[in-house]
Formats: C-alpha cells, sequence, structure tokens
C-alpha cells in the first residue's frame, strides 16, 4: 500500500516535471526566441518598415 | 510718431491697439492709409527687454515646451524678431468649420505679401489622388528693421513702448475706458480697443479683464480650444536619389533651395479627398534626402534588410553606385480643437500685477493617427513609383504623445463663431456681446491648417482695418 502510494506520487511528480519543463522551454522559445539561433533579427524596434508582398 | 505716457493724456484716439507685432502694425498701417489716427500700446521696448519678457513666464502642463517665455518676444515688432519667414496660406478646406470662407480673406493677401516681402506665388501640384507638393514663401521681414523708423515719423500711428494696457472700464456692452501702466498710471479713452498681442496674451488679457469687467459673458470660451502646429520627425527612409528627385522635380525652385537640411526637400501635403476619406487632419510634411556618409543611413540599410531581404540586391547596386540616400520625413500639422486644450490664469502674477498665462496642452489621438496616415501614404507612393522604402518611426505607429520640437504658433483660445457658447468672436473678430472690443491674430482662428500663420494673421488685420474704417465712417 505504502509503496503503491509513494510510486503514485513519483508518477505525479513526474507528470508536473515534465509538463513544467515542457512550458518553460516553450515560453522561452516564444519570449526569448532572439537568442535562437535562425530566430528572426530585429535589432532596430523603433521602425516599422512599410513593404510591398514582393520585399517580404 | 513715439509717444511717452504724459502725451498720451493730450490726445484723443479712435482705435487702440494692444500688441506692435505683425497684427498690430499691419492694422495701424492701413489705418494710416485712411487718415485715421491709432495708438499701438506695446508692452516691450524698443529692443529686447528681460523685464519686459519676464511678463511671458508662464505654467505648462501636457505636451508642450516647458518655457513660455522663449518662444515669443516681448519688444517692438513681436515674435517677427526670431521668426523663420515661412509663410503660406490656409487651404480652402481650412475653413470648414469657420463662420467665414477662404474667399473672405483673399482679396487681402496681395497687400499681405507685401507687408512680408513675398511673391504671391502659392503653388500646389497633385502627385496622385491623395497627395499633394506645394509651395512655400519665405519672407525676411523684421517689422522693427522695416517699419520702426516709418512709425516714428507717421502722423497718424502713434506707439507708446515700455506701456502695458492693465485693464479696462466697461459699461454695459462698451469699453469705456482704458488703464494703462506705464512710468505712471493713466486711463485712456477710445471709439475701439483691438488686442492683437499674441496667441496667448490674447487670452490671457481677455481673462484678466473678464475677471474686472462682469459685463464680459462668463459663458465665452475664453481660452479654450487652443492649438498649435507640433513639429515633430514621423518617419525615415531609403530610396534613390535620382529617382526622388526626378520624381517630385517641380518648378518651385525657391522652395526647393531655400532650406538647408538636406540635399533635397519637398514639401507634401494631403488632398482634400484624402483628409474626406481618413478624416485626418492637415500636414505639411516635409521630405528631405540626405547623402550616404550618415550613420542613420547605414543603420536603416541594415534594418530594412533584415525585413526585406528580396531588397537587398536592388539596395547593394544603389549603395555601390553612390545613388542610395537617407530620407527624413518630418511634420509640422493640425491640431484638433479641443475645450479642454486651453490657457488660464496662474495664481502668480507679473510685475504689473496680472496673472502669469497657464497653458494646459495634450496632443489628441486623431493627431497621431493623422500623421501615421500621412507616412503610410507617401511609403505606398514610394512602393508604387519605386522610389525608395519609407519607415514609421515608433512614436507613430505606437500614437506615443510627444512634446512638440517647435511650439511658435499658437492659435485659438479667442475663436471666431457665430455660436456664443463655443466662440469668443464673430466674424468680424468682435468679442461676442460688446460694441467696440476686437481681437485680432492668430488666437481667433477656429482651425489652425498646416501653413505657418503669419501670413493669414495679416489677412484676417487688414480685413479687420476695413470693418473699422467702415464702422467709423459710419459713426
Amino acid at each position: 500500500m505504502h509503496n503503491q502510494l509513494l510510486n503514485s506520487t513519483r508518477r505525479k511528480f513526474n507528470k508536473f516535471l515534465i509538463l513544467n519543463l515542457t512550458s518553460l522551454f516553450t515560453l522561452n522559445f516564444f519570449l526569448l526566441r532572439k537568442d535562437f539561433p535562425n530566430s528572426y533579427p530585429n535589432k532596430n524596434q523603433k521602425l516599422k518598415w512599410i513593404l510591398s508582398k514582393n520585399d517580404l | 510718431m513715439i509717444l511717452k505716457d504724459n502725451e498720451i493724456l493730450k490726445k484723443n484716439f479712435q482705435i487702440v491697439i494692444c500688441g506692435s507685432g505683425p497684427a498690430g502694425i499691419s492694422l495701424a498701417l492701413e489705418l494710416e492709409k485712411k487718415k485715421i489716427e491709432c495708438l499701438i500700446v506695446e508692452a516691450g521696448d524698443e529692443f529686447y527687454s528681460e523685464k519686459a519678457q519676464s511678463r511671458y513666464v508662464g505654467e505648462v502642463s501636457g505636451n508642450f515646451p516647458e518655457d513660455l517665455s522663449v518662444l515669443r518676444l516681448s519688444q517692438f515688432g513681436g515674435t517677427t524678431g526670431h521668426w523663420g519667414g515661412t509663410c503660406r496660406t490656409l487651404d480652402n478646406y481650412d475653413f470648414q468649420n469657420w463662420p467665414i470662407k477662404k474667399t473672405e480673406i483673399d482679396p487681402f493677401l496681395d497687400q499681405s505679401c507685401k507687408i512680408l516681402n513675398i511673391t504671391k506665388s502659392f503653388r500646389e501640384k497633385n502627385i496622385n489622388k491623395n497627395l499633394k507638393i506645394i509651395e512655400f514663401q519665405e519672407s525676411e521681414v523684421r517689422f522693427y528693421e522695416k517699419y520702426f523708423e516709418h512709425i516714428k515719423r507717421s502722423k497718424f500711428i502713434n506707439l507708446c513702448l515700455n506701456c502695458i494696457i492693465f485693464n479696462i472700464k466697461m459699461s454695459g456692452d462698451t469699453v469705456t475706458e482704458i488703464f494703462l501702466k506705464s512710468t505712471k498710471d493713466i486711463s485712456i479713452k477710445a471709439k475701439f480697443l483691438v488686442l492683437a498681442c499674441g496667441g496667448i496674451e490674447n487670452s490671457r488679457l481677455l481673462l484678466w479683464f473678464r475677471e474686472n469687467n462682469k459685463e464680459i459673458s462668463k459663458n465665452l470660451p475664453i481660452g479654450n480650444y487652443w492649438m498649435e502646429h507640433p513639429f515633430k520627425k514621423i518617419g525615415t527612409g531609403v530610396g534613390n536619389f535620382n529617382l526622388i528627385r526626378k520624381n517630385f522635380k517641380n518648378n518651385f525652385e525657391k522652395f526647393e533651395n531655400f532650406r538647408n537640411w538636406g540635399n533635397f526637400t519637398v514639401s507634401i501635403s494631403p488632398t482634400k479627398k484624402l483628409i474626406d476619406e481618413k478624416n485626418i487632419l492637415n500636414s505639411g510634411v516635409f521630405l528631405t534626402l540626405h547623402d550616404r556618409d550618415n550613420d542613420n543611413l547605414k543603420n536603416n540599410i541594415k534594418d530594412l534588410l533584415c525585413f526585406a531581404p528580396n531588397l537587398s540586391n536592388k539596395i547593394i547596386k544603389l549603395f555601390n553606385k553612390n545613388l542610395l540616400c537617407g530620407i527624413t520625413i518630418s511634420s509640422s500639422w493640425e491640431q484638433d480643437a479641443i475645450f479642454s486644450n486651453k490657457i488660464s490664469l496662474s495664481s502668480s502674477k507679473d510685475f504689473v500685477g496680472i496673472p502669469h498665462s497657464k497653458l494646459k496642452y495634450e496632443i489628441s489621438k486623431n493627431t497621431l493617427r493623422s500623421a501615421e496616415e500621412m507616412v503610410n501614404q507617401i511609403g505606398i507612393y514610394f512602393i508604387n513609383n519605386d522610389l525608395g522604402r519609407i519607415a514609421k518611426d515608433q512614436l507613430i505607429y505606437n500614437k506615443e504623445s510627444f512634446v512638440s520640437e517647435a511650439g511658435y504658433h499658437h492659435i485659438g483660445g479667442t475663436r471666431m463663431g457665430d455660436n456664443k457658447n463655443i466662440s469668443v468672436v464673430d466674424k468680424n473678430l468682435k468679442v461676442h456681446e460688446t460694441n467696440n472690443l476686437y481681437v485680432c491674430g492668430s488666437s481667433t482662428f477656429v482651425s489652425g491648417g498646416h501653413a505657418n500663420p503669419t501670413l493669414s494673421i495679416i489677412q484676417f488685420s487688414l480685413r479687420l482695418a476695413k470693418h473699422l474704417i467702415e464702422r467709423i465712417n459710419y459713426l
């Protein structure tokens, strides 16, 4: 009985850890994507260019 | 002639004009032609004095430069002592909410241009359905240099310097006495009193007169609906120098050359169609080209290429051929007439005891939206004609309020109108419910358009002179 409870708590903890790590990684990707290689470079946030579709 | 305060008492004047700026002097010159004697009361001296200028100190809250005393001059000639001299007439559609049409002041344009020594040429050319390029004139007239000696010798224009209109006495609807402070306190009588002392001082004096005279209606929105022309850099760009020059080529040569901002400057304004369709305010947008030895240009090219990789070949080719130029887009544009933007009286007083001005001024969202629309339109024009690419500055696309870089054009406060609840003067510039109290200057404008106001101020002064001459002849 005691072991079963221990296993269940461990499983819950593992689930919690995996979910947390996943969400943390996802959040990081969206919020800090400029730090990832191949992300969209945007050094100058002060300008908004008026462009045509062919420019992109 | 120049009078001292004890000499004023010996004379009778038909008209007393408060202020010797372009509004007051133009009015006096016109009256002189009809041999009507007037007195100009100037609070300042012949030249700049710290003492006179100290009366222009005021409190500011909101989006306006803090120091009101550096934006105008209290001396003979008024602010023409340090003005930039750029002139243009208001547009027809600026008069939409006025009780008069532009045709009412058009007959005075010739004479106004003569006063300012400028050519009567304010051409415009549509570049598409939404945008037009416009022509300005540049005046080099300083009213002191041009008119001081003339007024000194004039038999009909009297001038009293260092003399302040402190108060008035009203009997019913008529100003019966004018109290002046000079070397001593004196009071004089005149048939008409005209306040022509600037876009802030007109409101300030009228508010002060109302505090002391119950005859001036409390319902009049004196000081309210105050406006200016904010000046701000609103956009940036990169483009083909030769193509842009060719595309905007016009015969407004004088305008192209008189500014030294860059290699080439062109002024762009919205057409009536764009103003109506997008419900925006009128603007004067200055597009200036800069050469390639500019760090900003290099940064802007890098920035543009991040967003528009397909342009890289074209841009590198232009850069290597030395044809790529930087573009700065600045604007001076119209403001909404908002009741809460106002001049009121401060708790501190000047050295004669008149409260200083207190200005509350906020830039509206509509003002920022109008600037954004103009950059959008110019951006689209550049794409369609393959001239380059334009970007909006952050404060414009985020619609952030800002403090104007200029603040020299003071408009509204004693606005013209038929409805006494939303205006202070009637279409003849007479204060509502008074018989002989007039206001002249840009404070009476209902809307400011984008044009620098001095030329229009003079047109209105000449129109007022015609009206006063008719009244005097009738009397």
